[in-house]
């Protein structure tokens, strides 16, 4: 090998070395526009792009899947941005998919931000146009800024004037100024105290109480906890409900009877009717239950001298000597 | 004696005459460069001398300048709390115009004043006369296959250069800070753009051309002996430097008019 051939080896080294450098940055950057490998498009329209630009990536779950590929005006109001997607994501991007515009960090390029939505939807198909979201302009937050500082000097402003008459008045001055306020003041605050300490003790007393009765303890608490106890009262509540119905039943038994008895006594059928409405009727029972207590009081005289008559006089001293016997029998069992 | 005015238009007379003389030098140059015969191993050795020789003291320059410029970078960005731009800023700003003009600047240093001095040392040593006398085209010998060596190697040697600064950068970050070649790489490559590599380079012919054309026209058109060469070295570098400078200008006019930029 002479010099010559030498020296043309490193001059190729180098010339190759170069266009190797300059052929890798181009097709990375080429890689990165997806200028290179197979791609899709995407459609979207939107009334206004941002400072949108041919070039700028678009991102899909923050990972990017693609470039914009043009801007065209389609009227005097709407947009479209034409997106060349990467084939790898075909599959992933749904036809109900939204695209909005956003910035890539704080100060960064433009960027268009594909989200999936909820639902089930086909995978977008070449050429479909993407719903898109009106992205949150910078100047519509620095107009709703505007508002909200217009609103806070109001704010200010009402509290600078409140705060002037507070000072002004001359009421509160002599509230301020009046030591028995103070007093009073302090008088309030320890009424509190004990209050809130007193209230502590029922709380206290309450928690136990709860306690118990979360325990079972206690009427309420067996009433509660206690299901032998609930099974007794479903029981007597059962009973009630059935007296109740056995009381209704007789209740109008009872309300039967008295329209027969008062149908009867309007009309005259019956005994009942008879003795209520014949005034004769009547007069001959009242004179009747006179004979029965006349005769009653004669048969009490004939037993008196009965109980005198020689043939049945020891019958009843025998009978009032057991009478004696047993009220002795009962005054001496405990 | 002569007054001032008389010096200015003495001066402005002798500029716009020495524009137009090698303006005519540059159409000759374009006139031999598709003329039989070719003297392709005069351009191949131009081409050995010019880059390949070239090449460790501008990618030294570059992964220097690449070094440089992040660790100065790097305090103001942190401070505005944007340090992950980093490898953004410092890629487009190395592939864009650093890279390139820093290239020309220091090719314009070492082949420009080397072009001027060895054909001003010929001019004056009579060499080229000889050649004509002899049957050779000086021009086409030495000047079209110089030129054309600087044309074709700058963009090279600039391509180089820029990865090598890319590598500087990123040695730069990993001084004080912790960044994966990868990260640093994507980040790079997803900030630039073709509009950002293709004028870059293609500018790089422009001022591979301007340091040729002038080191050639000086060494070409030197006269009064051996400090004419001296001379005449000189004002090449100067001369391209500036070129390189004006042009730099221009092409960013032209993208931006393009809208390249």
């Amino acid at each position: 090998m002479n010099v010559s051939q030498g020296k043309n080896i490193k001059l190729g080294t180098f010339v190759i070395t170069g266009l190797f450098f300059l052929i890798l940055m181009l097709y990375l950057i080429g890689k990165n526009k997806n200028l290179f490998g197979s791609s899709f498009q995407l459609k979207a329209t939107f009334e206004n792009v941002n400072g949108l630009e041919a070039g700028n990536n678009i991102r899909y779950a923050g990972i990017n899947v693609g470039t914009v590929d043009r801007l065209d005006f389609i009227n005097d109001t709407i947009i479209e941005v034409t997106m060349l997607m990467n084939k790898k994501v075909k599959h992933i991007i749904r036809k109900n998919a939204i695209a909005s515009i956003g910035t890539d960090g704080l100060v960064g390029n433009k960027i268009i931000n594909i989200v999936a939505t909820e639902g089930n939807a086909l995978a977008a198909e070449p050429g479909d146009f993407l719903k898109s979201r009106k992205s949150i302009d910078t100047d519509d937050m620095l107009r709703t800024l505007s508002k909200t500082n217009e609103n806070i000097k109001t704010i200010t402003d009402s509290l600078i004037y409140t705060v002037t008459e507070i000072n002004k008045s001359q009421v509160l001055k002599s509230i301020l100024n009046d030591t028995q306020v103070s007093r009073n003041l302090k008088q309030t605050i320890i009424n509190a105290k004990n209050a809130t300490s007193n209230f502590n003790t029922s709380a206290l007393l309450l928690k136990n109480m709860l306690h118990d009765v979360n325990e079972g303890k206690g009427n309420l608490g067996l009433l509660i906890r206690d299901t032998t106890a609930m099974h007794s009262i479903h029981t007597a509540v059962a009973n009630i409900d059935s007296a109740g119905r056995k009381i209704s039943h007789l209740s109008q038994t009872v309300n039967m009877l008295a329209e027969n008895i008062n149908n009867q006594a309007e009309n005259g059928n019956g005994t009942l009717g008879m003795i209520m409405r014949d005034s004769l009727f009547s007069n001959e029972i009242r004179c009747t239950v006179q004979n029965f207590k006349k005769a009653a009081k004669d048969f009490d005289e004939n037993m008196k001298a009965l109980q005198h008559n020689i043939f049945f006089r020891n019958y009843f001293k025998k009978k009032e000597q057991e009478k004696a016997t047993l009220k002795i029998n009962e005054a001496h069992e405990p | 004696m002569k007054t001032g005015q008389q010096n200015t238009i003495a001066k402005t007379t002798s500029l716009l005459y020495e524009t137009g003389i090698a303006t005519g030098f540059a159409f000759r140059f374009f006139r031999q460069w598709f003329r039989r015969p070719f003297e392709f191993k005069e351009f191949l050795t131009q081409c050995y001398n010019v880059g390949y020789t070239s090449l460790p003291l501008i990618g030294l320059t570059g992964f220097i300048m690449g070094l440089v410029l992040t660790m100065q970078l790097r305090p103001t960005m942190l401070e505005y709390g944007v340090a992950s731009q980093i490898p953004a800023i410092v890629g487009i700003a190395i592939i864009r115009e650093i890279g390139p003009v820093i290239s020309a600047l220091i090719f314009a240093g070492k082949i420009g004043s080397s072009i001027g001095a060895e054909l001003g040392s010929m001019k004056v040593t009579e060499q080229i006369d000889a050649m004509d006398v002899s049957g050779t085209n000086p021009f086409k010998f030495l000047v079209v296959s110089r030129v054309l060596a600087c044309t074709l190697m700058l963009p090279v040697l600039s391509v180089i250069s820029d990865a090598i600064s890319l590598f500087g950068a990123f040695l730069g970050i990993n001084i004080r800070g912790n960044t994966s070649f990868q990260l640093f790489w994507t980040e790079v490559v997803s900030s630039l753009s073709f509009n950002d590599i293709l004028p870059a380079f293609i500018k790089t012919f422009i001022f591979g051309f301007a340091v040729g054309i002038v080191g050639c026209y000086k060494g070409y058109t030197c006269n009064k002996g051996t400090a004419g060469v001296g001379r005449s070295a000189n004002s090449s570098v100067v001369v391209a430097s500036v070129l390189i400078f004006i042009i730099d200008l221009l092409v960013v006019q032209v993208t931006d008019i393009l809208g390249y930029n």
